[in-house]
């Protein structure tokens, strides 16, 4: 009940919001064998997403970051519906994301568009950049004739500096560098003028040499066109240079949220705290000292979620209570939520 | 005393599409120290390191050059003398990506005995038990042994890799790209271990990968790679505090921090050249903006300014 009344409080402190998530859960069951069967053991889910709740403004980028395997990329999935909620809503300018059906939801998915992880797997080998930046066009068939949608192409190149546009017109996705290739898919993403992108750890792939690159463009497009961005990543220091808001996941709950530089300057939550002990910077110092590590050993399988507070097993600082009752997401300062017993009494 | 020098070493790879010069004139000098080379992808860093250990697969091969270990030359070697004395018991090397490389079919306790029992004769049981000891010195149970990869979690199998890689006790330890597709915070934890490897047993690492922060944390000495060739050698205080190349200079400012204020990052712009066919003199020339006329006609010399090396005509008369 708390965190949905911590939800009410961001939407009704935050002006116009583009996407609110309420409650959203996604368990995936696991199959049983067939010994499994006929000893009755029950069916057991993997808990990607349980109950997470968070509202995005316009225009602003927010940061969903976490550990792989924390469910931040199925958060993604469940806002562009390519998998179904089992519980909890997505709405997006209004309307209910999960009720949405034929050419309602055609507009919506022209709306909400994705970058990807790995520029080298999500570009169509056999398009050129040409026909890859086309297809959305005629899949939402938009306008009539090739030259009008010629031109809209042409646009999107210029727009991600693809330039000269000749050079690279007819030239397929391997004949790319990476960083060519984001802003490939980059352009794509933006062709069909979506109000939001989700862009899925656009830079991980990417040598540090040029991942400004991409950020400085996706921010520019902000500022030009009032792109909203869900960036998803597990890398706090590009987060903090791009987002406006953060919520850091952890096995499939969100444990903090508030605004970027606010969360990363003054954590509050123990797992927050860990992760930007483990963020590296350049300096020759750091080498005579062991680097701090909070947090011991692995995140768990989200088959066997310990009881109590996820973190219970790993937290330095963990109590009797920390054990047995998951701690409420509360408004610890204003616009800073969090999820942590320590903070309670 | 580990007294490792690399001159001029050229490293090819002859494909049907022309000769890539993966590693072009590198020379350098390691004495007791870690070392960390940087570079974007495709810089020669991995090749470097494999030439090192005389593992280049074809069409690749060492074209010219010399690798002295200690007094002797390794390139002059034949193969079966270089594989008894000095791959794996003087050099070894921790690859990239953990995951990929472990043979998933056998029990990590035997992957790891294998160069006990090869190099040393040492029975099944005798060299099973030095691995258990190997496990612990990684910090890890050493019941593990007769486990599987796929039953290990990532920074588990990394732990092994790293165990493999000092079972013969080596000198100098390569460790190419280490902690990719880790999480953050495991990533810390091999960190810690490497450097605590380093403290105590007194290897030598060489640690390869385009993460200078990463490299801050271990190196004392720092090399910075471009398209094949070395452009920048120096200690790290002096390499992140005052940095001379132009493409050091860039690289040490794309790096977004999380402490301290907020600044506009800088990229580089373009890509690295087609190592096919490099461009003219200076290799970086066409991303730099620097750029001397000169730069485009002949190639930088090596100037030396106190400890620290660097191939760049704006510090050479």
């Amino acid at each position: 009940m708390l965190w949905y009344l911590a939800g009410c409080i961001v939407s009704n402190s935050l002006g116009s919001i583009l996407l609110s998530v309420k409650g959203l859960r996604k368990w995936f069951p696991i199959r049983r064998g067939f010994l499994d069967f006929i000893t009755m053991q029950p069916i057991r889910y993997i808990k990607a997403v349980d109950k997470i709740d968070f509202n995005i403004k316009k225009g602003e980028v927010f940061v969903l970051a976490g550990e792989s395997g924390c469910g931040k990329t199925t958060t993604a999935r469940l806002i562009l519906r390519s998998i179904e909620p089992d519980e909890g809503s997505v709405i997006f300018n209004g309307m209910n994301v999960c009720n949405l059906r034929g050419e309602e939801l055609k507009r919506f998915r022209r709306l909400v568009q994705t970058v990807f992880q790995d520029p080298y797997s999500s570009l169509n080998p056999r398009l050129s950049v040409f026909d890859i930046l086309l297809e959305p066009l005629i899949i939402h068939n938009i306008r009539e004739t090739n030259s009008e949608r010629k031109e809209i192409v042409y646009k999107a190149m210029e727009e991600v500096k693809l330039t000269p546009i000749e050079n690279f017109e007819h030239r397929y996705p391997h004949m790319l560098s990476g960083g060519q290739r984001q802003r490939l898919a980059i352009a794509r993403s933006l062709i069909l003028k979506p109000k939001l992108i989700i862009a899925d750890e656009p830079v991980s792939m990417l040598d540090l040499s040029i991942r400004a690159e991409i950020l400085d463009l996706m921010i520019s497009l902000r500022d030009k066109y009032g792109i909203t961005y869900l960036y998803i990543t597990h890398d706090l220091s590009t987060a903090r240079y791009i987002g406006d808001t953060i919520a850091i996941m952890y096995l499939g709950k969100i444990v903090e949220m508030g605004i970027c530089e606010e969360v990363l300057s003054n954590p509050l939550h123990p797992y927050t705290q860990a992760l930007i002990d483990a963020v590296l910077e350049p300096n020759p110092n750091n080498r005579f000292k062991e680097k701090k590590v909070r947090i011991i050993g692995e995140i768990p399988s989200p088959i066997d979620i310990p009881n109590g507070c996820r973190l219970n097993p790993r937290c330095p600082y963990v109590m009797e209570k920390c054990k047995l009752i998951e701690p409420p997401f509360i408004e610890f300062k204003p616009s800073h939520y969090v999820a942590c017993h320590l903070l309670i009494d | 005393m580990v007294d490792l020098k690399v001159e001029n070493l050229t490293t090819y790879f002859f494909t049907r599409r022309g000769v890539v010069k993966a590693v072009d004139n590198v020379s350098f000098n390691l004495k007791d120290e870690s070392w960390g080379i940087a570079g974007e992808s495709g810089c020669g860093k991995t090749t470097l390191g494999l030439s090192l250990l005389r593992l280049i697969p074809p069409p690749g091969r060492i074209v010219k050059g010399s690798i002295i270990l200690g007094g002797e030359d390794l390139l002059a070697m034949d193969e079966q003398t270089f594989k008894n004395k000095i791959r794996w018991r003087k050099i070894s090397m921790i690859f990239q990506s953990a995951m990929n490389a472990l043979n998933p079919v056998y029990p990590i306790g035997y992957q790891l005995a294998e160069p006990l029992i090869y190099h040393y004769g040492f029975s099944k049981n005798e060299a099973l038990n030095l691995v258990k000891d190997a496990l612990k010195e990684v910090k890890l149970n050493p019941s593990l042994i007769y486990r599987y990869p796929h039953e290990l979690s990532g920074g588990m199998k990394q732990r092994v890799v790293i165990a493999m890689a000092l079972i013969l006790k080596p000198e100098i330890v390569i460790a190419d790209e280490p902690t990719t597709a880790l999480d953050l915070i495991v990533q810390s934890q091999i960190i810690n271990l490497i450097k605590r490897l380093k403290w105590e047993s007194k290897i030598s690492f060489i640690l390869m990968t385009h993460d200078l922060s990463m490299i801050s944390e271990i190196a004392d000495k720092v090399a910075i790679m471009y398209a094949g060739k070395l452009v920048e050698l120096g200690p790290s205080e002096q390499l992140y505090n005052d940095p001379k190349h132009p493409y050091t200079q860039s690289l040490l400012a794309a790096i977004p921090r999380l402490r301290g204020e907020k600044k506009k990052l800088i990229f580089i712009p373009g890509s690295p050249p087609d190592l096919i066919d490099p461009p003219l003199g200076c290799r970086f020339h066409p991303r730099c903006t620097h750029a001397l006329p000169i730069c485009k006609e002949k190639e930088p010399p090596i100037t030396h300014l106190n400890d620290a090396m660097v191939s760049c005509w704006l510090y050479s008369e």
